[in-house]
């Protein structure tokens, strides 16, 4: 596999930063196994792989594309299932989201892939 | 059987978390925590899923499967990302913040100007001795034996070396420093 250019986003990443932004603007929350289903193409028979799907959530986030938060766990506990980490699309995530549409990564390189600090 | 119950009693879960610790070891506790957290709600959401679709467990415990095999790669790369940033900046923030790299330098200086002083002192006395007595100083020596013939020629020698070390490093120092400005 090549290496890719720095900035760039993958098909991946602009595929969460999609689905993100549609959950956001209907005010739903968007966890994992949801954001799999979602990018499934197959209606959830070919989910995308954990090891896969998970670092291209922690990259979005450490670029400050996706804002990530635990769910309080006395609600998860309540429906009695692990609690879920959701994702929210920030402002630069938008940015970067309509970049990659327009196909000009060097809106998204501007943002750039260094993690954000807390 | 519910999705928890599934979820807690599956083989495939416990090797996947299991695989979760595995490459997650290096690396700090609250992230490898995270991970886990993550992944065990994911697997407990795919089998609620499946649970809700009326999917055969065991073609459930198959698409699990397949998805944790196929991230291995991204795992492992994952894991070495995160462990190679935490090697770098645990190095730059407790080894060489600006105020160690100076002072390292003012003491690298002080040896070196102690050795060059050292050196010319040695090499000016044993020639002197040399060429004044022969090597041999009679009458008041530190210790008996001392200021002999040989030790003359080793105090010149090893003044003479430690000399040319001191005006190599000093050398090497100086074009370094003109290189980077």
């Amino acid at each position: 596999m090549g290496r890719r250019k720095q900035g760039s986003l993958l098909p991946l990443e602009v595929n969460i930063l999609e689905v993100a932004n549609d959950a956001g603007s209907k005010d739903e929350l968007l966890y994992g196994f949801a954001l799999a289903r979602a990018l499934s193409t197959n209606d959830g028979k070919s989910l995308a792989s954990h090891g896969t799907l998970y670092k291209a959530l922690g990259r979005l986030s450490e670029a400050g594309f996706l804002e990530a938060e635990w769910e309080d766990p006395a609600s998860a506990e309540t429906e009695h299932r692990p609690r879920r980490r959701f994702y929210r699309i920030t402002a630069n995530g938008k940015t970067a989201l309509i970049a990659a549409r327009a196909g000009a990564p060097s809106q998204a390189r501007n943002q750039s892939f260094r993690p954000v600090r807390a | 059987m519910n999705a928890s119950q599934q979820s807690q009693g599956s083989r495939v879960a416990d090797a996947i978390l299991n695989w979760v610790d595995l490459y997650t070891r290096a690396l700090p506790a609250e992230v490898a925590q995270d991970r886990k957290d993550e992944l065990r709600s994911d697997i407990y959401e795919q089998y609620a899923h499946a649970a809700r679709a009326g999917m055969p467990l065991r073609s459930v415990d198959q698409a699990i499967a397949l998805r944790a095999i196929r991230g291995v790669v991204a795992d492992i790369t994952w894991s070495t990302i995160h462990h190679t940033r935490r090697t770098r900046t645990m190095t730059t923030s407790a080894e060489v913040t600006p105020a160690r790299q100076r002072l390292a330098g003012q003491l690298a200086a002080a040896l070196w100007a102690i050795l060059v002083v050292v050196a010319i002192i040695g090499l000016t006395g044993s020639i002197t001795e040399m060429i004044n007595t022969g090597g041999q100083v009679h009458g008041l020596v530190p210790w008996p034996g001392a200021a002999n013939i040989s030790l003359t020629i080793v105090v010149l020698i090893v003044s003479a070396a430690t000399l040319a070390l001191t005006a190599a490093i000093g050398l090497t120092r100086w074009l370094r420093a003109r290189s980077t400005v």
